[in-house]
């Protein structure tokens, strides 16, 4: 499993989504192989393309043999039609130096494909970097570097980031964010520059714990122009203002520590990378590349849609909007240690700090504003309001002296505006039969239940309930009842904790899959038989509504549990005007003796 | 035919009856929807209206009044029996022979409003006047249908007052035994009965 990392799972075993990251197409019946070789175990599950990978959730041990790759490792992909016996599969090759370089009948060269690499390959030149080193290959970790490359304003020295999207030489020239000048292209040429070579001796300076490092010494880096000693965080001297050599900041290390200690999984192919880079001296022999075999077709499908994946690299733009949001996160963890070198997060302290809050809170009050202006921009900034809302409702939860219903008010009203994970539609099952989509859907159903919907709901929730909160939560591209339907019908078929239930009058519930009817009626008969003695006195009863405020069900659910219970003989009914009540069923075992109680002198005499 | 009823069938029966702890649990005032449980509620209600009349002696039910008294309504807990349920109650002793609807006019049989309750059944009753005859030395003797029920040897006994039709069951039931026989006036009226005591 080179290629392959493993990955977490819902508790409705689909992949657990990194933020920002969306589904995208789902194909059932997929197994995987590496190089030539069938991977045993991994043969039948299901194959999810999101915006940042692929990931493959095994049918039979989902736990153990689900696996992902990411996007932006992959080079190229290739389709290869079923053929008699062999059904069709989609080859994916590996940006990897070993493979290119050491097999020279690599598939994509043999296939007469070019050696077309990411664009940035072309575009930033980079040294050429050896195998030895077990280094990240150069065009990818690029690739994925390129955003996190800063470079100073030299007219107020604030420290900018470049684009994710941006190229060199081909792309304008971003303005600085603070003043908006637009700095001379040799700044970020120096600065794409300073980076590469950073990843090189930082990457030395991994494997060699003899570090050569970079002729900065503890004290700090002597300016070439005038000698002073600056904090070895300084770029610029601050005497005379000469650029001063680059220090050893090794970026990699950085974001995958960053991505670890911020639990910000924004960047989740820079941790797989470096996971991988580890084995890839050694295992040079394995070509690098991996098979996707469709036994169930969909494969067309998603061949096209992986490509159109690639081309438009999804990841980085979802990034992009990551990188927005980034400072709520920022602020409310408070100022943390931070290595002075501009960050992918530029540090929120100073003046300029004060200035950036500012700067957020008018792009929050501009999201606000312009999310009422209709209701399309309002989907558009969806969710970014939930980021908003959260942010709030984190602040809220640390500042005490809160009443708790305004909380309650905002989890709730956050909970109902959207769900954990992007919403399922019917694209993506693809080509596909509507199987897929509505197992897809129960999945996502049975995660929306699961994320305190049926706990609130008192366990049982009538599929009118569902379907409306449900639907509200997806905001936009609604199910049809039948869709809902149909997916909650397979709640028990794909192994979920949830199933559907009916009435005998018709009326449809989804409960935990746990409580069977048994369990229900039990619960609610030991109720009734304690209440009817403490609460409402011996002959009262209990009506409908007493159980919904003590079960949280609603009345429509609780008028059936109660007439089941009594179709069982459990409870009895007390039909009045008021309505009916009821109570623990003591006919049913009752009996009179009359003639012994009231007649035993006569009856005694006269038999 | 209705000559002998009896009196305390017509008014409301005194209350001091001793009603059962299920005459205060509400639902038993309820039609339960559970068939089990109905059963149970039926044979709870035939036993409650054959202990009533037993103890007030009524011999007849007739329901557009019965349904009034407190057999039927529980004041204490503001509960009444609906009359169909009252009914269906009675329809269910019928076919247990525990009562039997007195056939109004002929009409359909759902418009019965009265019923005679066999708080004992007509065989039982044959066996009390045997003995009661045996005892009372009347042996031999010929008895007129009112002297059964209202005189005064049949003063102290569980009869007194007897429903004539039950009554008239019960001498049937001596008769096939060969212990009575009913003597006809001239006009072929039935005058009397003649018991001959068991051989």
């Amino acid at each position: 499993m080179r290629f392959w990392s493993a990955i977490d799972l819902t508790a409705a075993y689909r992949p657990v989504l990194f933020v920002d990251e969306t589904d995208i197409l789902v194909q059932n019946s997929v197994g995987i192989y590496e190089g030539r070789v069938r991977l045993p175990g991994y043969q039948n599950g299901r194959l999810y393309l999101t915006s940042h990978r692929i990931c493959y959730v095994d049918i039979a041990s989902p736990l153990t043999n689900s696996v992902a790759i990411n996007l932006p490792d992959i080079r190229t992909i290739q389709y290869t039609a079923g053929f008699l016996k062999s059904s069709s599969k989609i080859t994916i090759h590996f940006a990897d130096t070993l493979s290119s370089t050491s097999s020279p009948v690599s598939p994509s060269s043999a296939n007469g494909t070019p050696q077309s690499r990411s664009p940035s390959e072309s575009t930033v030149s980079l040294p050429n970097l050896s195998k030895n080193f077990g280094v990240v290959s150069s065009t990818q970790s690029t690739a994925g570097l390129i955003s996190m490359i800063s470079w100073m304003c030299p007219i107020c020295s604030h420290s900018n980031n470049l684009p994710p999207n941006y190229r060199a030489s081909i792309s304008p020239i971003p303005p600085c964010t603070t003043c908006g000048v637009k700095p001379p292209e040799s700044v970020i040429q120096c600065a794409l520059a300073e980076v590469a070579t950073n990843s090189v001796t930082g990457s030395l300076a991994n494997d060699d714990s003899s570090s050569t490092s970079s002729g900065a010494d503890r004290d700090g880096l002597a300016c070439p122009k005038c000698t002073f000693l600056n904090n070895s965080a300084m770029r610029v001297c601050e005497i005379c203002g000469a650029r001063l050599p680059t220090t050893a900041f090794n970026p990699s290390d950085y974001i995958l520590n960053k991505s670890i200690a911020t639990k910000e999984s924004y960047l989740p192919f820079t941790i797989g990378r470096s996971s991988q880079t580890s084995g890839f001296g050694v295992e040079g022999e394995i070509p690098a590349f991996v098979k996707i075999s469709f036994r169930d077709g969909g494969d067309k499908a998603f061949y096209e849609k992986t490509k159109e994946v690639l081309t438009e690299r999804t990841w980085l733009k979802n990034l992009s909007r990551a990188k927005q949001m980034e400072p709520t996160i920022t602020i409310t963890k408070g100022p943390e240690p931070q290595p002075s070198n501009d960050g992918p997060i530029t540090p929120s302290f100073g003046i300029h700090g004060l200035q950036r809050m500012v700067e957020r809170e008018r792009m929050h009050n501009q999201d606000l504003m312009s999310s009422l202006d209709d209701l399309h921009s309002l989907m558009k900034k969806a969710r970014d309001m939930v980021s908003l809302a959260e942010g709030f409702a984190i602040r809220l939860a640390a500042s005490p002296g809160v009443p708790d219903e305004a909380r309650r008010a905002l989890r709730e009203s956050s909970q109902a505006l959207s769900l954990s994970s992007p919403i399922v539609t019917k694209q993506m099952a693809g080509g596909g039969s509507d199987q897929i989509y509505y197992s897809e859907l129960a999945r996502q159903l049975a995660e929306f239940l699961d994320s305190g919907v049926l706990k609130s709901e008192g366990g049982i929730v009538t599929l009118f309930d569902v379907f409306a909160l449900y639907n509200r939560a997806r905001g936009i591209s609604l199910i049809s009842p039948k869709d809902l339907y149909s997916a909650c019908s397979a709640f028990e078929k794909l192994g979920l904790p949830f199933r559907m239930r009916q009435f005998k009058s018709g009326l449809t519930v989804v409960q935990e899959a746990l409580k069977n009817d048994d369990m229900t009626i039990g619960a609610l008969v030991d109720w009734i038989k304690t209440a009817e003695k403490k609460q409402y006195g011996e002959e009262d009863g209990v009506t409908a509504q007493d159980v919904s405020q003590q079960f949280g069900w609603s009345v429509g659910v609780c008028v059936e549990e109660l007439e089941t219970a009594q179709e069982q003989g459990r409870l009895c009914s007390d039909a009045v005007v008021g309505g009916t009540r009821y109570f623990v069923n003591v006919i049913g075992d009752a009996f009179w003796d009359w003639k012994y109680d009231l007649f035993k002198d006569v009856e005694n005499r006269d038999i | 035919m209705s000559t002998l009823t009896s009196p305390t069938s017509s008014s409301t029966p005194s209350t001091s009856f001793p009603f059962p702890s299920i005459y205060s649990f509400p639902p038993f005032f309820t039609r339960q929807p559970n068939s089990q449980t109905w059963t149970s509620q039926l044979s709870l209600w035939s036993s409650l209206i054959l202990a009533y009349c037993r103890y007030n002696r009524i011999w007849r039910i007739d329901l557009n009044t019965a349904i009034e008294w407190d057999l039927f309504n529980n004041r204490d807990i503001s509960r009444s029996l609906k009359l169909e349920t009252c009914r269906e109650i009675l329809d269910s002793m019928v076919k247990k022979g525990d009562a039997e609807w007195v056939s109004g006019s002929g009409s359909n049989p759902s418009k019965n409003t009265s019923a005679i309750i066999y708080w004992r059944r007509p065989e039982e009753w044959a066996n009390i006047i045997a003995d009661w005859i045996d005892s009372t030395g009347q042996k031999n003797a010929i008895l007129t249908l009112y002297e059964i029920a209202e005189g005064d040897l049949s003063y102290s006994q569980d009869f007194r007052g007897i429903d004539a039709t039950i009554l008239r069951k019960a001498l049937d039931v001596l008769i096939r035994r060969g212990q009575a026989q009913i003597m006809k006036s001239a006009d072929g009226e039935e005058a009397g009965v003649k018991f001959f005591g068991s051989q």
